[in-house]
């Protein structure tokens, strides 16, 4: 009986110890659920930040697609691109303005994330000024200036019936004032379209000027880039003087000192061309032939150009689109001695006949004289569009190759809802999910929707050559200057 | 069988001694006692982790948001102009484009309301279908270490800064964003977070 009363007396401790451990592994437990829901939250948000970058990356990768040419497509919802702990994949679309909609949707453990940009692919920062000056540009008496698109057909096709010119179209640019010459009705200056001068600048009119279109200054000054000149060989001096023997230079990649075209003789150049010249002169009576409908050419002067009065310039292929005239030449300071243009200035075009093309001079001042019918756009240090000038702005020589180095620009960024598909929709670890669908992720470089190129290039030797076929197959260290590139 | 019977006297003395139960008791006490003393310090290191934890996530989330709308906006649009330093901005979220031109959403604004210590985020502010957003409270009315002297206590950079701050430079904004809560106990927890964005559009 002791015993017994004993043996109940051992149990009271027990319970009050088991009571005290079972409060304080209450406390534990909801100390560790607390913990836990706040880890998950972090978690999710950690997740979503990275999903965020990733989607960034995917973006980048687009941006630096559309820049090479391609479509901007990286992968897609059924197999995506691999990128760390997460995948992605980038939707185009290319829009009515010519802009490219690039979608990135990234996924990284539980985080989902959307972003879109829209981008102006090929924007030359030049061409699409139409006739630019960094500094004060100026229309003289007569000057007529319009616009067409080359992409449509040629001019003369465009040309309304019984009208002299577009009546629109044309778009002068400049960092400063624009003066328009012309008080007298019927001789005065002309431009169908928009003047825009620069920030602090002005449209300077005489006042029989006709400006069909804006004269609003722009918001903000525009920058010359400078010229790429490419590395190459020199060949010397080179003196075209027989008039039974024309010069020829085709689909190659060369550079002289001096290339001087004497009087009766005649220098043809055909595209594919790349060119470079420290001085090139036409002297009068002779003749310089630029045909683009082969390929495109560029032409660099690095020093001085001087196209004589009575010298003469065609373009057959009459797309302005295909031929660059990029003069790095400086203007001299005062008392310098004597450029090829033999008054001191290094650029003097006082050429006959017609100009396609882009012509780019940012150290120098370029005067386009009555005497070259001009297609295409311009842009120089400054310009002056002389008395009778005749000038048409080519729109389609906005999205054109333009010699200059240029990225596609970002228009747009914003924030898109996420797409409506199973792998978003399912809030688990994307890589495991698609584990188990047997779905290996691609490599981002394999993930691009184009893989084939079809590619015209000069290699470092100066030879063209062209390549089709898969891109992974391609030698990109081979590449001098690209010509031409085609992605399918 | 012999058996042996206790004596009466015996049986009423059976039980504790004065000093088994001293001792008893001593013990119980300290026992209690550190149970006591067990129970505090996990109750409080309980509300200590679970307060910050809370308001580490409600400075990651409030960031994360404040972030994402400067990412979205437009650069040039930003109010104030840099390089003022100040715990209101003024933006409009970029929605795409259209025809060629940006598109911009209604004004929107973030700031931070003294005396109640609230971030709000407010959408047409001050005008007509203006819709105000509590994002997080408990933000002072100085950002962590900063004290109102005219000088850099808190060694940023930045003199005298808000518990939200925007410092503006170009299309790069600098957030920084301080959180503090008192437990029962008057025990202070402060979090702080810095960031730089650069607005994308």
């Amino acid at each position: 009986m002791s015993a017994e009363k004993s043996g109940r007396r051992r149990g009271s401790a027990l319970i009050a110890s088991l009571m005290v451990v079972l409060v304080v592994a209450g406390l534990g437990v909801a100390m560790v659920q607390v913990h836990s829901a706040v880890t998950r939250k972090q978690v999710r948000a950690i997740d979503t930040k990275r999903a965020f970058y990733v989607a960034e990356a995917g973006l980048s990768e687009a941006f630096m697609a559309l820049s090479y040419g391609k479509s901007g497509i990286v992968a897609d919802e059924d197999v995506p691109a691999r990128f760390g702990d997460g995948v992605y994949w980038v939707e185009a679309t290319e829009l009515a303005d010519g802009t490219v909609a690039l979608i990135s949707n990234g996924l990284c453990g539980s985080g989902r994330f959307s972003l879109a940009v829209v981008v102006a692919t090929e924007v030359s920062p030049m061409t699409e000024l139409g006739a630019f000056s960094g500094r004060t540009l100026t229309v003289h008496e007569g000057c007529v200036v319009d616009g067409y698109d080359s992409s449509l057909g040629t001019y003369a096709e465009q040309l309304p019936p019984g009208e002299g010119d577009m009546g629109g179209g044309a778009r002068i640019h400049s960092n400063s004032d624009v003066v328009l010459f012309g008080d007298r009705p019927g001789s005065a200056a002309t431009v169908q379209g928009d003047v825009h001068p620069g920030p602090d600048g002005q449209a300077l009119m005489g006042s029989a000027v006709l400006v069909t279109g804006s004269t609003a200054p722009v918001e903000s000054a525009a920058p010359l880039p400078a010229i790429e000149v490419p590395q190459l060989e020199s060949h010397g001096d080179l003196l075209i003087d027989d008039p039974d023997r024309p010069l020829v230079l085709a689909r190659q990649e060369v550079a002289y000192d001096r290339l001087t075209i004497a009087a009766g003789a005649t220098a043809r150049l055909d595209g594919p061309l790349i060119l470079r010249v420290a001085e090139l002169i036409a002297q009068p009576g002779s003749t310089l032939v630029l045909d683009t409908v082969a390929g495109p050419i560029t032409v660099i002067c690095t020093d001085s150009i001087a196209l004589h009065e009575g010298s003469k310039v065609s373009c057959p292929g009459q797309d302005p689109t295909s031929l660059a005239l990029l003069i790095d030449a400086h203007e001299p300071e005062q008392g310098d001695g004597d450029g090829a243009g033999g008054d001191g200035q290094p650029v003097r075009i006082e050429a006959s006949g017609d100009f396609y093309g882009f012509l780019y001079a940012p150290h120098a001042t370029l005067v386009l004289p009555a005497s070259l019918r001009f297609f295409g756009a311009l842009a120089a240090d400054r310009v002056v569009l002389a008395s009778g000038a005749r000038v048409s702005i080519d729109r389609a020589r906005a999205t054109a190759r333009t010699g200059l180095e240029h990225l596609p620009e970002l228009v747009a960024w914003h924030i898109v809802s996420l797409p409506d598909t199973p792998l978003v929709k399912l809030r688990l670890d994307p890589l495991g999910q698609l584990a188990l669908q047997g779905i290996t992720p691609l490599e981002t470089s394999l993930a691009h929707k184009e893989r084939n190129i079809n590619i015209k290039y000069f290699d470092t030797t100066g030879i063209l050559r062209l390549f089709t076929g898969a891109e992974a197959d391609f030698d990109w260290s081979a590449v001098g200057v690209l010509v031409a590139v085609d992605w399918s | 069988m012999k058996t042996t019977r206790v004596p009466a006297a015996a049986r009423a003395r059976a039980g504790f001694t004065i000093l088994e139960l001293v001792i008893g008791l001593v013990i119980l006490g300290l026992l209690l006692a550190n149970v006591g003393m067990v129970l505090r310090s996990s109750t409080a290191a309980f509300e200590a982790g679970a307060l910050s934890g809370a308001l580490e996530n409600q400075l990651e989330q409030t960031m994360d948001r404040i972030e994402l709308a400067i990412m979205s906006s437009d650069g040039e649009d930003l109010a104030p102009s840099a390089p003022l330093s100040a715990s209101i901005i003024d933006y409009e979220r970029c929605l795409g484009v259209e025809d060629g031109e940006l598109v911009l959403d209604d004004p929107e604004r973030i700031e931070l309301v003294l005396g109640s210590g609230q971030v709000v985020w407010t959408q047409n502010p001050e005008a007509a279908g203006e819709r105000r957003v509590v994002w997080t409270r408990w933000v002072p009315e100085y950002l962590e270490l900063e004290l109102p002297n005219g000088a850099d206590d808190n060694d940023n950079g930045v003199i005298d800064e808000g518990g939200l701050a925007f410092d503006l430079d170009g299309k790069q904004v600098s957030i920084r964003l301080t959180l503090e809560r008192e437990d029962e106990r008057s025990t202070r927890y402060a979090r702080t977070r810095e960031s730089r964005v650069t607005c994308r559009n």
